[in-house]
């Protein structure tokens, strides 16, 4: 348990880095030398144009708790998803402000309307909505290639820079760079007692979407150099995997981690969906971008379904899974269409499934403990170590 | 010359008679059973004992959810129509109205002409209305004044998160096997802060402009008022009879109606 | 809750039920009549079952579709289309199963979040009472809901399923051509899974009356900005479905002639449809229920209060060029101007919120009343931005009435004709400002 652990000195800025959010000190720093910042809104929106063009981009979520949500809730609708009127509850609230630009990718219906409304509403200065497709065939490809180009055109256009196809490739390796060192970090959660929680991981991903990467790489090596050589017990023995949309609330895997497990690796789009496939540094860099950023391990939205299924199944398998805990933002309708089919996906491995609804930026409750626990505790008897 | 005004609930029939532009008598009934007859009865009672010659009666105007249930009346207009007339005869500086009844929560709008411009109401929960507050004091064991009495003495140690009555009661419920100690008043400023949330979530959803007044049943509650005007704030007004207003609305109707003729 | 598909035979029991209700709706609305076009609907209406039905029997395949997938493309393959939530949410509705079919979908492991209106398709299949199709196409239209339904019943009959996608952004070229593309796609596939050849002729053909059609439409789209509004709200969503689901066929071109004839015999009248006189006239937004249709006829009986525009439904914009000699591009147009796919695809500041400002100048609306249905995610999410932007350019307030689709008791009749009634007083309100004011 995560309470009871040696604190890793590495994470003191992760941690108070997630304190701060979404204003973190580097964001005004960055500000205060004259930079700008452009928040993007689903893993679809390609950074590193956005980095390219000299800018910061900062994915805008929540903020590690469930906030009060009046003001999302008269603009946007009371059955809206709750992180999409969480970002835009916080946006009305004046935290977003620093923001100079807003993108957001044609993800599901609540992105597209969010950013309606937000268009509306939120003063930000450049507000742009990607137009991405839901398959990954050559046309779908193309179409969404175009698409770039008309992106980094208004990013030029807006910003008053150039983006030449030089410096995108430059972003292009420091992004793959953070890419590697996540992967890194999570090749350590395959092993038998992992050295780091799943909470932490949820931590440094959070610093990882707010941070300039130039920032965020060394860090991430400084915490892999200190898990080479710390010395951290992990008597849990139950591995589990978390499955959702977006879930970056630490004190939430946190709080199912205290219960007596692992949560030694995810299928979220805040975590291994961020970071999992790299982009080719050998084709042309637009192109390089749109295939990596359409074709990656995909998400709830992407057809056919079935290619995601047996991904996620595969990832479960290849981290010794114990049981996964397949867990829905209300009211993801994504995430909805796919959660009888994915768990069968899943199941079909031989592998359980304790399904958990959560309002975004939930910590753990009562009912969540007796679920949890029960769910754990039958793992635990499923077990080898039971029968031995 | 006298005029009536009929306001029919689910739950209780309100009825205000006018003489002369002022209040004659008033008076509240709770109702179990067939509402055109128990409406007719009121109407007797009322005017026999403001000892009134019923042919005196020139206009009846009802109102209320059940109000075009009634037969004997001369005209029906809408609740929130009757509670803008009302409120703004006592309140004339009033832009929005909370109107916390029996089984609905309604918020009216008014410009400065005193008309409706939006209303925005909770169809579906109960958090705010009359009926989860019974079902709140019945779980603390209390009167419903005591319940608001006692929520201004307790201090915040919790809030309920859900929307509707059944749940929340089991929140409520496992608040004390949790904390067995939870004193009764902070119990209630726990249950009172959470449905002044959501009244207060409902009004931001119209936007508040002052001056506020809260009718209804519920607004006889001062706990709730208290919490209610912190959440908002802003002070909300409540007159002296916050439940007959609608009733009185549609009696001033009465009285223009007759006035034109 | 484990999802688990039972091994059953398919029962065709409740289709075929509903099939005989509709005859007997039928018959009875011609023996007291309304008018001819509402006759034309059911006709059209079993028609379409029917050929459902007889597919198997007729040697053709049986294609169920998700909404707004291009049925022109269809239709020149020789294939019997049908609509996939409409036919099991038909079916559903008129035998008075739907609480079986949503408890099927929700046993199943369908959470809430599923859209009440798309619920019933998945819980159609797992009981096996959904007609069973030979194929399933879903088209990605800007509405996860609409989609991912077919998704759901492809999967639970174990049917190939053929994805098409369209863009979301609705009125650039790229859009366009990035959805011929996916026609061709579509073409393809189809004449891989059929073994013919696409026939062209048919297609042209199919867009030459869908040309006429427009047309026709847009005679009536004219002809509905007369005072007193010549057509009854039942029309709009007989319109819309009718060239929803059989776009191009002269069945079709006959009911939208038909409508148009009756409207012209009201506005030569210079006459409302029923007896009662015109006191409001209101934009409709989103689509009232089915449940909700005794609603607006008290409205138009009771209080004179008649729709003069949907944007959502019956919404045909001037822009649409239908060019039979250039049909994938015709049916790009068309697929990305109608509604309500438009206001799914489009964002809203370049679609619907232009687009009902512009129907309430147009039509001279005192007011707005937008059908929330609360488990759709798409449209009500707009409702504050649309009233605000209502009020500000064109002076008209809007009034939300809050429903389910699948639950007519989600707000009882009463509290809406209450919130109702107050909005006509709140629409005078905004009369008498607009006239001091000089808005519209």
């Amino acid at each position: 348990m995560v309470s009871e652990k040696k604190s890793l000195e590495t994470l003191t800025t992760i941690e108070r880095i997630n304190q701060q959010l979404p204003g973190i000190d580097e964001i005004r720093e960055w500000k205060a030398r004259g930079g700008k910042v452009v928040g993007w809104l689903c893993d679809y929106v390609p950074e590193e144009l956005i980095h390219a063009a000299g800018l910061l981009p900062v994915r805008v979520t929540g903020v590690p708790k469930e906030i009060s949500l009046d003001d999302a809730n008269a603009y946007l609708y009371t059955t809206t998803c709750s992180f999409v009127r969480t970002v835009f509850q916080l946006a009305f609230e004046k935290k977003y402000d620093f923001l100079d630009g807003f993108v957001v990718a044609s993800n599901c219906d609540h992105a597209r309307r969010l950013f309606d409304v937000w268009d509306r509403y939120i003063p930000t200065p450049y507000r742009y909505i990607l137009s991405v497709p839901h398959t990954k065939l050559p046309q779908a490809q193309k179409f969404y290639e175009r698409e770039l180009v008309d992106f980094k055109k208004s990013l030029e256009d807006h910003f008053q820079v150039s983006i030449p196809e030089a410096k995108i490739a430059e972003s292009i390796k420091l992004f793959n760079q953070a890419r590697r060192g996540l992967r890194t970090l999570n090749e350590l959660r395959k092993q038998d007692a992992p050295k780091i929680m799943g909470a932490e991981i949820a931590k440094i991903m959070n610093a990882c979407e707010k941070l300039p990467k130039e920032q965020f790489n060394p860090l991430l090596e400084s915490i892999l150099q200190e898990l080479k050589t710390i010395d951290r017990e992990n008597k849990t023995k139950i591995r589990i995997m978390v499955s959702g949309s977006v879930l970056n609330n630490p004190n939430y895997i946190e709080f199912i981690e205290d219960q007596g497990c692992t949560v030694v690796i995810d299928d979220l789009c805040t975590g291994v969906r961020y970071w999992w496939d790299e982009v080719s540094e050998e084709k042309p860099p637009l192109e390089a971008l749109s295939y990596r950023y359409l074709t990656r391990f995909p998400c709830a939205r992407m057809t056919p379904g079935e290619d995601r299924f047996k991904q996620v199944a595969a990832l479960a398998k290849e981290y010794r899974v114990d049981g996964v805990i397949q867990e829905m933002v209300r009211y993801c309708t994504p995430t909805a269409w796919e959660r009888p089919w994915l768990r069968k996906g899943i199941e079909d491995e031989e592998i359980p499934v304790l399904q958990l609804e959560i309002i975004y930026g939930a910590a753990g409750t009562g009912q969540l403990k007796i679920r949890v626990q029960a769910f754990i505790e039958m793992l635990g008897m499923q077990s080898e170590e039971f029968f031995s | 010359m006298a005029v009536v005004g009929i306001d029919v609930g689910h739950r209780s029939i309100k009825m205000v008679i006018l003489e002369d532009g002022k209040i004659l008598s008033q008076k509240i009934l709770n109702t179990a059973g067939e509402t055109n007859v128990l409406a007719k009865q009121l109407f007797d009672e009322t005017v026999a004992e403001a000892e009134l010659e019923p042919s005196r009666v020139r206009f009846i105007t009802t109102t209320g959810g059940m109000g075009k249930s009634v037969a004997f009346t001369n005209l029906y207009r809408t609740v929130p129509y009757c509670l803008a007339k009302g409120v703004r005869a006592l309140f004339p500086q009033a832009r929005t109205i909370i109107d916390m009844g029996g089984e609905t929560c309604n918020v009216i709008k008014l410009n400065k002409l005193g008309e409706i411009e939006d209303t925005q109401s909770n169809d579906k929960c109960a958090a705010g209305t009359g009926i989860f507050f019974e079902a709140m004091a019945k779980l603390l064991g209390t009167s419903l004044d005591h319940m608001g009495k006692l929520a201004t003495q307790g201090d915040i140690q919790f809030e309920i998160s859900s929307m509707c009555v059944v749940f929340a009661e089991q929140e409520v419920i496992s608040h004390c096997h949790e904390n067995p100690d939870i004193s009764a008043e902070a119990l209630a400023a726990g249950i009172h802060l959470s449905i002044a949330e959501r009244v207060a979530g409902l009004a931001k959803r119209l936007g508040i402009t002052e001056e506020i007044v809260l009718t209804g049943g519920v607004a006889k509650n001062m706990g709730f008022v208290k919490f209610l005007s912190q959440r908002i704030h802003a002070l909300a007004r409540v007159p002296a009879d916050p439940q007959i207003i609608a009733a009185y609305g549609a009696a001033l109707i009465s009285q223009e109606r007759i006035d034109t003729l | 809750m484990k999802p688990k598909i039972k091994d059953i035979e398919i029962n065709l029991e409740d289709f075929n039920s509903m099939i005989a209700l509709l005859e007997s709706i039928l018959a009875h609305r011609r023996k007291k009549p309304t008018t001819k076009s509402a006759e034309l609907f059911y006709a059209h209406q079993i028609n379409y079952y029917k050929a459902i039905r007889d597919a198997k029997k007729n040697g053709k395949l049986f294609v169920l579709h998700s909404a707004f997938t291009p049925v022109e493309i269809l239709y020149a393959f020789d294939v019997v289309p049908a609509h996939a939530s409409f036919l099991v949410g038909a079916i559903a509705q008129l035998t008075k199963k739907q609480g079986e079919y949503m408890d099927a979908s929700s046993r199943f492991g369908y959470p809430w979040e599923v859209c009440q209106g798309h619920r019933p398709v998945v819980g159609g299949a797992l009981l096996k009472k959904a007609p069973k199709p030979d194929l399933c196409i879903s088209t990605q239209i800007g509405c996860t809901n609409a989609a991912s339904s077919t998704m759901g019943l492809a999967r639970a009959y174990d049917v190939p399923i053929h994805y098409m996608d369209m863009s979301y952004g609705g009125k650039r070229a790229v859009d366009f051509s990035y959805y011929i593309e996916n026609l061709r796609e579509l073409i393809k596939f189809l004449e891989e899974f059929t073994g013919k050849k696409f026939d062209w002729d048919k297609l042209c053909e199919v867009v030459e009356i869908e040309r006429q059609i427009a047309e026709v439409n847009l005679e009536i789209m004219e002809m509905r900005k007369a005072v007193p509004s010549p057509v009854r709200h039942r029309g709009f969503t007989q319109q819309y479905s009718v060239d929803m689901f059989t776009p191009g066929i002269p069945e079709a071109l006959d009911f939208f002639k038909c409508v148009r004839d009756e409207i012209k015999e009201n506005v030569d009248a210079r006459r409302g449809p029923i007896a009662t006189p015109e006191r409001y006239r209101v934009l409709s937004i989103l689509m009232p229920p089915n449940f909700a249709h005794k609603l607006l006829d008290w409205m138009e009986e009771e209080h004179g209060v008649f729709s003069v525009g949907e944007p959502h439904m019956a919404y045909w914009p001037p822009n649409l060029k239908l060019d039979p000699n250039h049909p994938l591009e015709s049916l790009a147009n068309k697929y990305y101007n109608r509604p309500m796919l438009a206001q799914l695809i489009c964002p809203a500041i370049d679609c619907l919120i232009p687009d009902t400002i512009a129907l309430a100048k147009d039509y001279k609306a005192d007011g707005a009343i937008f059908y929330a249905n609360v488990t759709c995610h798409t449209s009500p999410v707009l409702i504050r931005s649309l009233k605000d932007s209502l009020l500000e350019t064109a002076g008209i307030p809007t009034l939300v009435l809050d429903m389910d689709v699948a639950d007519p008791n989600y707000t009882s009749q009463e509290e809406m004709q209450e919130r109702i009634e107050t909005f006509l007083d709140i629409m005078d309100t905004y009369k008498d400002k607009r006239n001091i004011e000089g808005r519209i």
